[in-house]
């Protein structure tokens, strides 16, 4: 079989099957497989943006007022990403660092958020990737403190 | 001429193949990226509002406390007293120029609240309206703006002693639910306004009675 479009050379039926599957390739790539993988892309980055570090960490700072006695929140965003937070005058602000290429290069901020806290707690923490949120009482007083490393 | 025809026929397939899929491999970046944009911003101000009503449940300057133990959401009525404004306790309205420890120890920068606790056995009432001293993102201060709409708003007439405000409650007020609602609007807040209920108990000397706790929350 031998289709002919207005040229000598014209189109082989193994040519229109070989364009009818690639054809179904991309369907199948833009239907099924493209809009997981971009949404896992976009989920995993979510989880470690500056923004998305910056409000967690304030929703768990003021989360742990809510105890009524003592709890401790530990919060690792991620394993790779390193941050600079400074927690101060109810605001967290959140720098997220470009990895080191060299040993004592200057950290380039790649990007930087700020979230609202509704107690008072103080920190500055620079190029660490855990976080711990501590809460106590004692003597009829609460106590708060955050730790990173 | 008759093969550049039929070059040309397959190029503007692929051609065409190439930009479905270029506008498409767009479309699909742009919404995972609005969609997960949308999501974390536009649930900013309800988050706030469900953490700071849970602070406050737990604040031992509202609720009973057992020596170092709290008893969250069993409300105080002398702490109540202490730290709102009685509805029937006229000189209490003082604390809406003086403020609150609460508020200062428990909110949000650059926010507004207005809390409104009521008892549902005895029809006693309380609240209160301040927020975080801070100046919001634009420089702008939040509540000096809110505080300055409600007097230039003040309505006195006879239906003062009667107004209905947030919580479904009468209060003795100088200014209707509307007022307050075109006040957090003319302040500029910025992520919107929430509002939380929370059940609680009112301890009583003895007694404990069923209530609530309202909590609007404007940033």
């Amino acid at each position: 079989m031998r289709l002919v479009l207005k040229s000598r050379k014209g189109i082989t039926a193994q040519e229109i099957l070989t364009m009818i599957c690639i054809l179904a390739a991309y369907l199948v790539l833009l239907i099924f497989v493209l809009p997981q993988v971009l949404g896992m892309i976009f989920h995993n980055f979510s989880l470690f943006s500056a923004d998305v570090v910056a409000r967690d960490m304030s929703s768990l700072i003021t989360a742990s007022g809510i105890a009524t006695d003592r709890i401790a929140i530990y919060y690792a965003p991620s394993e790779v990403v390193e941050y600079n937070v400074e927690i101060k005058d109810r605001f967290v602000n959140v720098k997220m660092l470009k990895p080191a290429d060299k040993q004592g290069e200057e950290r380039k901020v790649l990007e930087e958020a700020n979230a609202k806290i509704a107690i008072d707690v103080a920190g500055n923490f620079e190029a660490k990737k855990q976080f711990t949120i501590d809460k106590s009482r004692a003597g009829g007083k609460n106590i708060y403190g955050v730790e990173a490393k | 001429m008759s093969k550049g025809i039929a070059f040309s026929i397959t190029q503007t397939f692929i051609t065409l193949i190439a930009i479905g899929f270029l506008v498409i491999l767009i479309g699909l970046v742009l919404g995972k990226y609005f969609e997960t944009h949308s999501m974390i911003e536009s649930s900013e101000v309800e988050h706030h509002s469900i953490l700071l009503g849970n602070l406050y449940l737990s604040s031992d300057m509202l609720s009973v406390t057992d020596g170092n133990n709290i008893q969250r959401a069993i409300f105080d009525k002398n702490k109540l007293d202490k730290q709102l404004i009685n509805k029937w306790n006229f000189g209490d309205y003082l604390k809406l120029i003086k403020g609150n420890e609460l508020f200062k120890e428990l909110s949000y920068p650059a926010s507004i609240i207005l809390m409104t606790v009521g008892d549902s056995e005895s029809g006693n009432g309380w609240f209160m309206i301040g927020g975080g001293a801070a100046k919001s993102d634009a420089g702008k201060n939040l509540v000096g703006d809110f505080s300055g709409c409600l007097m230039r708003n003040i309505k006195i007439d006879w239906n003062t002693p009667f107004r209905r405000m947030y919580g479904n409650i009468y209060f003795p007020s100088l200014w209707d639910q509307q007022d307050f609602d075109a006040c957090l609007k003319a302040a500029g807040t910025k992520s919107g306004v929430a509002y939380k209920e929370f059940p609680i108990s009112i301890k009583d000397g003895s007694s404990v009675h069923v209530g609530w706790m309202l909590i609007v929350l404007a940033e």
